[in-house]
């Protein structure tokens, strides 16, 4: 397309820059315990003021791999991984069955509760 | 092309995807997500880009909300449709307008990453604005699967809302005669939920969220409990226990789900199921 040019300051990058050329790199289990709690911490796993509208000073962003791996001071590419696996690895499978059990019976007060009495006098329960 | 009524065009693009299933199209700035990390950008994905579509819709039906039984939404919800919107409008852009368009691909990169944070650009093209629950909330529609086009069309960008859906003025109510919201009371974070947080001067702050547990609930009987269950299975040395996991009905329905045999994505919405924001459409006879 004549007279197209990228813009100022925005950057092409590709996997090998990101880090995330990982194809079946497997993180060493020992890295991953090691390293586990402060890149679930960093990453979006667990977020505490994360939203865009906050200002600056306020808001607290996920990192990036690269930025992270900066900090923790390992691979890229482990981080990624640690990542990765500890998303999934967080809760066991028995947390499934609870989640069933949860929708089960918020599904069960939305109806009891209707639309026009969950935001007067009955609101919806807490459940566990 | 330098009479080109670009008003015209936009608006043409904007009802086809009305046209298509979308509740919403808008054009949002591109450089607007340029804060998002290396890779993400929307400059990342297509070079020439100039401008981004973002549509939104394929909301539950209010029929699906009032079932009682929560195995209903965790089957019907999916961004196929807003994807497939997506892409029918990229390939109206290139095949009869000559520019390049891209229907950001929903999944996932090499980093398990998304290729881009549709939510950013739902908020940047006013589709929508972030809500204490998290999904993006149209206040007219409430809860919508998103779908981005990126193009190199030079149109003319739509502003984010300013005024933001959520808190909605019923949370608002809500909160200061009982100190939470419906997201916050049905899902809290201290309570085995996930959200957690407060209303100041009308707006949400010191939000909390477990996106992990999130990600188990809303990908129940999808690949994070696919993976669990294989897990388990693969540590399972009785041959007649592992069988017991792997035929039964967990494992199962995840099957079912994963190969789309029974159509979903998103399986829990019971932040969004009491959330006030939209809920006129919901509310049949």
């Amino acid at each position: 397309m004549s007279g197209w040019e990228p813009r100022a300051g925005v950057a092409v990058t590709n996997p090998i820059e990101r880090g995330e050329v990982t194809g079946f790199h497997v993180v060493d289990p020992e890295v991953y315990h090691k390293h586990r709690a402060v890149v679930v911490r960093l990453a979006n796993s667990h977020q505490y003021n994360r939203n865009e509208f906050l200002d600056e000073e306020v808001r607290q962003r996920a990192l990036s791999d690269v930025e992270i791996a900066e900090i923790v001071g390992i691979d890229v590419r482990d981080v990624t991984e640690i990542r990765a696996v500890a998303e999934h690895d967080e809760y066991p499978i028995e947390e499934y069955e609870a989640s069933a059990r949860f929708k089960d019976a918020a599904a069960a007060s939305y109806l009891e509760g209707g639309v026009a009495k969950l935001y007067r006098d009955e609101k919806p329960p807490t459940r566990q | 092309m330098t009479d080109t009524n670009w008003g015209q065009v936009k608006g043409d693009l904007v009802g086809l995807a009305l046209k298509r299933g979308a509740s919403i199209a808008r054009v949002g700035d591109p450089a607007l997500l340029d804060s998002a990390p290396a890779g993400m950008r929307p400059a990342d994905l297509l070079p020439q880009v100039r401008s981004m579509i973002v549509v939104g819709g394929s909301e539950p039906r209010a029929g699906e909300w009032a079932s009682p039984r929560s195995e209903v939404m965790e089957t019907v919800g999916t961004a196929d449709r807003m994807t497939l919107v997506g892409s029918n409008l990229a390939r109206h852009i290139e095949d009869s307008l000559g520019y390049y368009a891209m229907g950001v691909p929903p999944s996932t990169d090499e980093g398990n990453r998304p290729f881009l944070n549709f939510e950013s650009a739902a908020v940047a093209s006013g589709v929508g604005s972030e809500s204490l629950a998290g999904p993006v909330l149209n206040a007219d529609h409430g809860f919508m699967y998103l779908g981005v086009v990126l193009t190199s069309l030079p149109l003319a960008f739509d502003a984010p809302i300013v005024d933001a859906a959520c808190p909605a003025p019923a949370c608002v109510e809500m909160w200061n005669e009982s100190g939470t919201t419906p997201c916050l009371s049905v899902c809290p974070i201290d309570g085995g939920g996930c959200l957690g947080g407060e209303l100041v001067d009308g707006s949400f702050i010191n939000r909390r969220y477990d996106a992990d547990r999130c990600r188990d609930r809303v990908y129940h009987y999808w690949v994070p409990g696919y993976q669990a269950a294989l897990e388990r299975a693969l540590d399972e040395p009785d041959s007649g226990k592992r069988k017991m996991i792997l035929y039964g009905s967990f494992m199962t329905r995840t099957m079912w789900s994963i190969t789309y045999s029974n159509v979903s994505q998103g399986q829990c919405f019971e932040c969004m199921r009491v959330c006030p924001v939209g809920n006129r459409e919901r509310e049949l006879l």
